[in-house]
């Protein structure tokens, strides 16, 4: 059996390779989780907080954008459309197992790394580190639903109408519940600065 | 903060700097930012913490993202061969977990036949075919008439050779064959029609899963599929399946192949005993065999040889080889300990540790593919556990 050389497709538009699957070309699909992989394993991850259940709902999601792919309005671009399963997935898999109990960021995670392991090989001095910590931490206190929304924006990118259908939410209580979200962002950090800065000499 | 009332509302002010913001109000919004430091030292916090949270390490274990590459090319080439059946992509099509339906098909079937439902709340298993049916009614038929002419060579009351006779069917059947026998073995099952069923349709499960990997793949793979021929049945038997290949081509993934390998290693001493592990020890993961080494644990789960301690001794170092991609295709026996590892905390009542314990099962489920025993331990723990 010869090894077939696969096409290269990484200069066709995202909708053309969605023909392209939806003629049959299964292995254009390829394609698309290539270019989507990244982005949605780490909106599935900031969801759910760990990579385990991330990796199921990225999977999942794949399977679901497949089966799903005739519905795509043609004029949308498959990244943020596809993006919208995997919120979806990820709400409903955290929604199953209702809280569970979290791994602190600063201490190892479930991939056997700290935070500071993780951060990019870019230089990040000691402030910009601690400040990305205090983001991260801040981010992982807020409720579910408000991380969840703000993932969507923050890492997905996603419009308000995204977002809205991603969450099967009214785009005004998308602003509200992004507001809300935000605000208590940016309170979380306040007190854990304010903490810091307390408990230095 | 802001908290002056006389300042736009955060949602406004949010939409504002979104571009969600209709040209009137925008321009409203925009003049009041204009002239308000307190405002715009607001919009401007959080932007900051939200660029902070962008520059995020990605946290994917190294070579995760490759690995959900394929497992995902795996699934989909599932699906795509489940949609060739009602029309590919179906619309509307059930979603839900395609590559364990391909992979173990048959021995799917056979599970919702024996009504169990581990899987409350998913979508329903794709219908039965009918060619299936046959297939498995015709390899229990064959299965009834090698035991009957055991029987009657070697007297009435031989019933222990029952479990005998579904290995001297197995060959015919496909790879399946050991792993199932051993499975009647252990259950102590007569050979009822269940039973033959569960063998018969294991086997052809086994035979597409080797099948399935005729189309080019790497280097391994290929190598599968070339011991696969030499391994295979008769020439009929793989026309037959024919039709089951299709449907389920490139449904292995990396997870799956040493199973099947160390299976068409086993063929020829098919008669073993019924418990010995389905897989040998070279099969196995490196950093599988490295932990299960250490800590002294068997290939498989089994709640007699493995101690608690031992099983909670080795929890941490399985549950980094998992999310570190180390366990590979040894991804549902991992799932299996570490679920059985957690069940070791659980009681009753924690919500927490029971969804934990039964996401770990049904993914060993899943990633098992046409490793039967995994699966079968695995369904039979979830059961306890939901009971």
């Amino acid at each position: 059996m010869g090894e077939k050389k696969k096409p290269d497709r990484t200069a066709v538009p995202d909708a053309e390779i969605v023909q392209l699957v939806l003629g049959g070309e299964i292995d254009a699909f390829d394609e698309l989780v290539r270019r989507t992989r990244r982005p949605a394993y780490r909106l599935a991850r900031r969801i759910t907080r760990n990579h385990e259940d991330a990796d199921d709902v990225v999977q999942d999601s794949y399977v679901k954008g497949y089966r799903a792919l005739a519905r795509l309005d043609p004029s949308r671009a498959f990244g943020p459309w596809f993006l919208t399963i995997v919120a979806r997935s990820a709400l409903s898999q955290i929604r199953q197992r209702a809280r569970r109990a979290t791994v602190p960021l600063d201490e190892a995670g479930a991939d056997g790394t700290t935070l500071a392991e993780r951060i990019p090989d870019a230089p990040m001095d000691t402030a910009a580190m601690q400040r990305l910590m205090d983001a991260e931490e801040a981010l992982a206190k807020l409720s579910d639903e408000q991380r969840a929304v703000l993932a969507l924006r923050v890492d997905g990118d996603l419009p308000y109408g995204e977002i809205a259908s991603a969450l099967e939410i009214p785009v005004g209580t998308v602003m509200s519940r992004l507001a809300r979200a935000r605000e208590a962002l940016l309170e979380e950090v306040e007190k854990l600065r304010a903490e810091r800065l307390r408990r230095s000499p | 903060m802001k908290d002056d009332s006389l300042h736009p509302p955060s949602e406004d002010l949010f939409a504002f700097r979104d571009g969600e913001l209709s040209p009137e109000k925008r321009a409203i919004i925009e003049a009041h930012v204009m002239g308000c430091s307190v405002c715009r030292s607001f919009i401007d916090q959080v932007s900051s913490l939200e660029a902070e949270l962008r520059q995020s390490p990605d946290r994917a274990p190294a070579g995760y993202l490759d690995s959900l590459q394929e497992k995902v090319r795996a699934r989909i080439a599932v699906a795509a061969s489940e949609a060739a059946g009602v029309g590919a992509p179906a619309v509307g099509a059930p979603e839900g977990r395609e590559r364990r339906r391909a992979a173990v098909g048959l021995r799917e079937r056979r599970r919702d036949d024996a009504g169990s439902r581990r899987d409350r709340g998913r979508v329903k298993e794709a219908p039965v075919l009918p060619w299936a049916a046959v297939l498995s009614t015709a390899s229990a038929a064959a299965a009834v008439l090698v035991v009957v002419a055991i029987l009657i060579k070697q007297g009435p009351y031989q019933r222990m050779i029952m479990p005998k006779a579904s290995k001297a069917v197995s060959p015919s059947a496909g790879g399946g064959a050991k792993q199932e026998g051993g499975e009647t073995g252990e259950r102590g099952a007569p050979a009822g029609t269940a039973g033959n069923e569960a063998r018969a349709s294991g086997a052809p499960g086994k035979k597409v899963a080797a099948g399935a990997l005729a189309p080019g793949k790497d280097a391994g793979v290929a190598a599968r599929e070339k011991s696969a021929a030499q391994a295979e049945g008769s020439a009929a038997d793989q026309g037959a399946l024919k039709p089951n290949v299709a449907p389920t081509e490139q449904s292995l993934t990396r997870e799956e192949s040493p199973e099947i390998r160390a299976e068409l290693k086993q063929q020829p001493q098919a008669s073993a005993a019924p418990r010995a592990p389905a897989i040998e020890p070279q099969a196995l993961a490196p950093g599988y065999a490295a932990v299960l080494s250490r800590f002294g644990l068997p290939p498989l789960w089994d709640g007699a040889s493995v101690s608690p301690e031992a099983l909670a001794n080795a929890e941490p170092e399985l549950r980094s080889l998992y999310v570190s991609g180390g366990a590979g295709n040894d991804s549902a026996r991992v799932r299996l300990y570490l679920a059985e590892a957690v069940r070791l905390r659980y009681a009753p009542g924690d919500s927490t540790l029971y969804d934990e314990i039964q996401r770990h099962y049904r993914r060993a489920i899943d990633l098992a593919g046409p490793d039967a025993e995994t699966a079968r331990v695995a369904e039979e723990r979830l059961r306890t556990l939901e009971r």
